[in-house]
C-alpha cells in the first residue's frame, strides 16, 4: 500500500491530485545518520561535501513548490542553497539540497548530528495544472 | 473554472475555507524581466518591478494570509537568500507579495542564472472565524 496519499478532491491551487512530499533527515560528513530520517515517499543520500540528494520513490508530473530549512543545535549563520529539481514529466523527482558556510562562503557538512534539515515539495500529477506558463 | 478549490470542510488550522497559493519562477539576470514559460501553479501572477523585487499578486481576493514562506533555488551555490516583505492586501481585496532576493555582499541582487528559482506558497483565509490580529 503507498504510503502517501493522491487525494480524490481538489485541495489547495490544483486541479487535482496534488502530493506532498515532506520529511527531514540528519547528516555528518559520514553521510547520512542511521535512523534520521523521517517521512514517506522519498529516499536521501551524501553525495559529496554538503551534498544532500533527495528522490521520490514515485514519478511525477512536475513539482509546483518546494521549500527547505535547516535546523541548527547550535544556531550559527548556516544556511541551505538548494538547486532546481530535476526529473519529473513522469520520472522521480530529485532534488539536491545543499548547505552553506556563510563564513567560510563555502558549501560544509553539517557539523553534528543532531542537525537537521527538514524540506517539502508540493507535486502535481496532472496537465490540467499550470506549469510553465507566461 | 476557477484552477484553485475553495473547500467545503474543515482543513489543517482553519475553521473553514483555507487556500494554499504555491508556485515558483525565475527571473532573467541583471535586470528581469520574468522568465518566460518559467512559471508553474495556478491562482496568481508575478511582475518583476525592480531589482531584485519580484511581487506576487492572488487572482482572487481573501480575508488574510495566515502564513507564507518562500525559497530560493540556485543553479550554483552562493551567499543569496530571500528577504521576502509582508504580504499585503487581503481584507477582501487580492493578496500582493513582495519577494526579494538579497545578495550577502551587494544587496538586492537578481539572480545569476535565469534557470535559480524561486519558490513560494501562503495559506489565506477567507473566513472570519479564523483568528486574526489576536
Amino acid at each position: 500500500m503507498a504510503d502517501r496519499s493522491y487525494p480524490s478532491v481538489r485541495i489547495f491551487n490544483f486541479q487535482h491530485d496534488c502530493v506532498l512530499v515532506a520529511g527531514h533527515f540528519s547528516a555528518t560528513v559520514a553521510g547520512v545518520t542511521a535512523l534520521s530520517r523521517f517521512g514517506n515517499g522519498f529516499t536521501v543520500v551524501r553525495t559529496a561535501l554538503g551534498r544532500f540528494t533527495i528522490t521520490t520513490d514515485d514519478g511525477y508530473r512536475h513539482v509546483v513548490a518546494s521549500g527547505c530549512q535547516y535546523c541548527a543545535t547550535t544556531p550559527t549563520d548556516w544556511y541551505l542553497t538548494p538547486i532546481p529539481q530535476g526529473g519529473g514529466a513522469g520520472a522521480a523527482v530529485t532534488w539536491e539540497i545543499q548547505l552553506w558556510d556563510n563564513t567560510a562562503g563555502a558549501i560544509a557538512d553539517p557539523t553534528v548530528n543532531t542537525d537537521e534539515i527538514h524540506f517539502w515539495m508540493l507535486l502535481s500529477n496532472s496537465q490540467l495544472d499550470r506549469a510553465a506558463w507566461t | 473554472m476557477a484552477d484553485r478549490n475553495f473547500p467545503s470542510h474543515q482543513i489543517g488550522n482553519f475553521q473553514r475555507d483555507g487556500v494554499l497559493i504555491s508556485g515558483h519562477f525565475s527571473v532573467t539576470p541583471a535586470g528581469g524581466p520574468i522568465v518566460a514559460l518559467s512559471r508553474f501553479g495556478n491562482g496568481w501572477t508575478v511582475a518583476y518591478t525592480a531589482l531584485g523585487r519580484y511581487t506576487i499578486t492572488t487572482d482572487e481576493t481573501f480575508q488574510h494570509v495566515v502564513a507564507a514562506d518562500c525559497q530560493f533555488d540556485m543553479t550554483t551555490p552562493a551567499a543569496q537568500f530571500l528577504a521576502p516583505v509582508p504580504p499585503g492586501g487581503g481584507a477582501g481585496a487580492q493578496v500582493t507579495w513582495e519577494i526579494d532576493l538579497w545578495d550577502v555582499a551587494l544587496g538586492l541582487q537578481d539572480p545569476t542564472a535565469a534557470t535559480d528559482e524561486i519558490h513560494f506558497w501562503m495559506f489565506c483565509s477567507t473566513s472570519i472565524s479564523d483568528r486574526a490580529a489576536w
